[in-house]
């Protein structure tokens, strides 16, 4: 159970206060609205790039980092395809620091030529270490535009290509800023060794006085039903075949999604899942298999991917893992199975609770999809779903026509002498 | 009052960090157990930690395998069973392996605690490596080794390695198919009856640490011996660095090229080490570093470049390590070793100094989050065969080395001559 309390002040910033005395520590989280999702498809990779400038300087402080680091205090952030979050975390005592340093860059950035060059550079190196210098690092990059075909989804958080960032303009940025940073589209946390009245007080010393500007009303297109089968191959110089087969699934809030949780872990969940085990280890189909969630607030993709032995073929791979899912279509779990994974959530809750900084973390997302107070609503949530309704999930789930399959197998590429990527997105939560 | 938002609000001196150490009893087998308890979450941590002191470059991946392949079956049950009864219990198992220590990790709810260790012991004690999932991990490694083979990243970082260390030894060493090919369940059978012993490894325990959950892991763990027989004498260590000091891989269609820059150099448990530790900050181990500041901040040359201090148990190894567009690899280098240059040449700055003692106050607070954080700390002395007074020592390095001593140590230490720079992609 996480203690808190919640505030809203006057220009609409919501404020979450959690006490802990326990260490001299305190974090100071603010969650902004604002996604890859939100982004113009002429001009992705936005929102993940403008994480990056919000270190590049504030109207009034030239440099965020090195006044934080002068009070003791570490600092990051991520960005998702639908949130881009902050945080803070220093002596409890130095914890006003936070407050002038994230206050001041809500208000306004510097915008600056030099910061915005810079970080192009930098996070087109990010884009090359992560997805295009790895085996199969582009393959998000193929699968997203598969399986979305209107939704943001599509592209992925990096963005849809280089040259996007390459051609972002500063007037592209403070139009971005205007739009999304501001007291109406954000949540802040304030965690750890503090008093709830004085954090109340600096909160409105600080943000109080910053115009609430707009709220952003998000008006996406909402992906239609698949009803075919969809595939692509793409042929790389990669050492082994390997397949990625996605499937949709609902969104953050639906009903159903604790189900479809609890059947991904049954699937793959630790070295006695389903997958792992007969495709892996007795059928030896596969040197490594995983199945994942992409845990969107829209509705989103179940993920299975796996690197297939040598010798096998790709259609009997393919088989056996449509085969494994099928089980599960025609047959409930047994109550075992389902208590299995039910315990391993339940750890994992235990462990998600350890440490301030994700305690603040998840209090600000929770706010963000319903009420903050969710946070301590999950478990009960999970430990409801019965083997009847994972079979259901299964069954609404793993249909071939609602299936798209990308092919990464290995032959000799033509490579292009740039080596140039010729589309297509990725997602991923990124890093400063 | 207005708000003036260009003042920043005053603060206050971090102060000293309390460790928790742990408390320390000899069981009945002659195992060291150390238990920390801390913390209100219904969780324990249990670390059976095993020295490895054995290595020969014809079975070089021995150790790692049987570790590795100890939870994939006993006499009485497979691989399925025993994943599916940790799992049963929510506990989470690990193993994991360095060149100097291997440690299996059990994460158990306490409620669950006698179950779940049950199980770890009758891995310890009745493995029995089958055949076929010999087979099956020698084949995904293989599978596995081939990707990373094709990592400007991995291929790097073995290279480097190899050259400070020399392939005659576990530092060093690069596998290769063959290695994995060689393996024989005789020899994994052997080395396990040799080495878990309850000999050569201790147990660190932390969490909601209570009495009863302290006679569980005795009464599992503590009363007999894991084997029979002694324990072969701990194998000399050769170290054969290779001579030639600048070393490429060539990766055609690599968009990156990835750096490592660096050399042996003194140990933990070397008076100098902690100021050192100061220096290593200043020039690439935080975001507000030299390296950062100029290659990836000013340049825009990376996505992140670093610099790392580190210690084997006897000894230590330093190196700068980044990922950069492949165009600009020379000039990469060429700045690394200006800044390395740099901090030889031309005293700190007062107020960058301040910057990093702070920094480094803080970041070693922030670093306790929970339990399991002291746990840490206990392996960071002990395991170096020294006490917490390391920590008065270090935390007298952060505040008071001055930058004279510190361009002192860059000289003494960071010499070009001596570095080794290792690239893999295109120059």
């Amino acid at each position: 159970m996480i203690q808190f309390s919640k505030h809203i002040l006057s220009n609409g910033l919501r404020v979450i206060v959690h006490e802990d005395h326990s260490l001299p520590t305190a974090v100071l989280n603010i969650l902004y609205d604002v996604g890859a999702r939100d982004e113009n498809p002429e001009k992705t990779g936005f929102a993940h790039l403008f994480e990056h400038l919000m270190f590049g300087g504030s109207i009034n402080i030239p440099v965020f980092d090195e006044p934080l680091q002068r009070v003791g205090g570490v600092n990051n952030a991520f960005t998702s395809n639908d949130i881009t979050n902050y945080y803070d975390q220093l002596p409890s005592n130095n914890i006003e620091t936070a407050f002038w340093l994230e206050s001041d860059r809500m208000l306004s950035l510097a915008f600056s030529e030099k910061s915005l060059d810079v970080q192009r550079n930098v996070v087109m190196e990010e884009f090359k270490q992560r997805y295009l210098n790895q085996p199969y690092g582009d393959t998000q990059l193929k699968l997203r535009p598969l399986v979305f075909k209107t939704h943001p989804y599509r592209w992925s958080t990096i963005g849809k290509e280089l040259a996007h960032i390459e051609q972002a303009e500063i007037g592209d940025v403070k139009a971005f800023f205007k739009k999304h940073y501001n007291p109406l589209n954000a949540i802040m946390v304030i965690a750890g060794d503090i008093n709830t009245q004085n954090m109340l007080v600096m909160a409105e010393k600080w943000f109080g006085s910053i115009p609430s500007g707009e709220k952003y009303n998000r008006h996406l297109p909402v992906e239609a039903l698949q009803s075919e089968p969809r595939q692509e191959t793409v042929h790389a110089d990669v050492p082994l075949d390997a397949i990625y087969m996605a499937y949709r699934v609902v969104a953050r809030l639906d009903p159903d999604y604790y189900a479809t949780e609890l059947l991904t872990d049954i699937l793959s969940q630790g070295n006695s899942s389903r997958l792992y085990v007969e495709l892996v280890k007795n059928k030896n189909l596969f040197s490594e298999i995983h199945a994942w969630m992409s845990q969107d607030l829209d509705p989103g993709m179940l993920i299975v991917e796996g690197k297939i032995r040598t010798g096998v073929s790709v259609a009997q791979a393919e088989a056996a893992v449509k085969a494994e899912l099928q089980k599960l279509v025609l047959e409930k779990p047994a109550e075992k199975e389902l208590t299995k994974v039910k315990n391993k959530l339940e750890s994992s809750m235990v462990f998600s609770e350890l440490n301030l900084l994700d305690r603040a973390i998840n209090l600000a997302y929770f706010e963000l999809i319903g009420d903050a107070s969710l946070v301590n609503k999950q478990l009960e949530k999970y430990l409801e779903v019965t083997p009847e309704k994972i079979q259901q999930t299964a069954a609404s789930i793993f249909s071939d026509k609602q299936c798209s399959v990308l092919y990464y197998l290995k032959n000799q590429l033509e490579v292009s002498d740039t080596g140039q990527i010729l589309d297509a997105p990725q997602n991923d939560v990124v890093n400063v | 009052m207005i708000l003036d938002r260009k003042i920043s609000p005053d603060f206050k001196e971090i102060a000293a960090v309390s460790l928790i150490k742990p408390e320390h009893k000899v069981l009945a087998n002659g195992l060291d157990l150390f238990y920390i308890a801390s913390g209100e979450a219904e969780l324990v941590r249990v670390e059976i930690i095993f020295h490895i002191d054995s290595w020969n470059v014809s079975q070089p991946l021995d150790a790692l395998a049987t570790f590795k392949l100890m939870d994939d079956g006993t006499d009485k049950k497979t691989s399925a069973d025993i994943a599916g009864e940790i799992d049963f219990y929510g506990s989470f198992f690990q193993v994991s392996i360095q060149p100097d220590i291997a440690t299996i990790t059990l994460y158990s709810l306490r409620k669950y605690l006698e179950k779940s260790l049950t199980v770890i012991h009758e891995m310890l004690t009745n493995a029995i490596f089958p055949q076929h999932e010999l087979d099956t991990f020698i084949q995904n490694n293989i599978q596995r080794l081939q990707v990373d083979h094709q990592k400007t990243s991995y291929l790097v970082n073995k290279r480097f390695y190899q050259s400070i260390f020399g392939n005659t030894n576990k530092y060093g060493y690069n596998e290769t198919e063959d290695d994995l090919r060689n393996m024989s369940r005789a020899q994994l059978l052997s080395h396990y009856a040799t080495y878990i012993s309850n000999e050569n490894a201790f147990i660190l325990v932390s969490g909601k640490v209570g009495v009863a959950d302290l006679d569980i892991i005795e009464k599992i763990l503590g009363k007999e011996d894991w084997r029979t027989g002694k324990l072969p004498p701990v194998a000399e260590i050769i170290m054969h660095p290779e001579t030639n000091k600048t070393q490429f891989i060539s990766k055609s269609d690599a968009v990156q090229s990835s750096i490592r820059i660096g050399k042996t150099i003194i140990g933990k448990t070397h008076p100098d080490y902690p100021s050192l530790q100061v220096l290593n900050t200043i020039l690439g181990g935080y975001f507000g570093s030299r390296l950062m500041a100029n290659i990836r901040e000013d340049k825009g040359y990376t996505y992140g470049i670093h610099s790392v201090l580190a210690s084997q148990k006897t000894q230590g190894f330093f190196f700068i390590g980044t990922d950069v567009g492949a165009d600009v690899c020379q000039a990469t280098v060429a700045e690394v070793f200006k800044e390395i240059k740099k901090l030889r040449d031309e005293p700190i700055e007062a107020e960058e100094l301040n910057l990093v003692r702070n920094y480094l106050l803080g970041s070693f607070q922030s670093s306790i989050e929970n339990a399991f954080s002291y746990a840490e700390k206990f392996k960071s002395v002990y395991l170096y065969k020294m006490d917490y007074d390391y920590y008065d020592r270090y935390f007298d390095a952060v505040n008071t080395t001055t930058s004279i001593r510190l361009q002192e140590l860059a000289n003494q230490y960071l010499d070009q001559e001596s570095m080794y720079t290792v690239i893999a992609g295109k120059q």
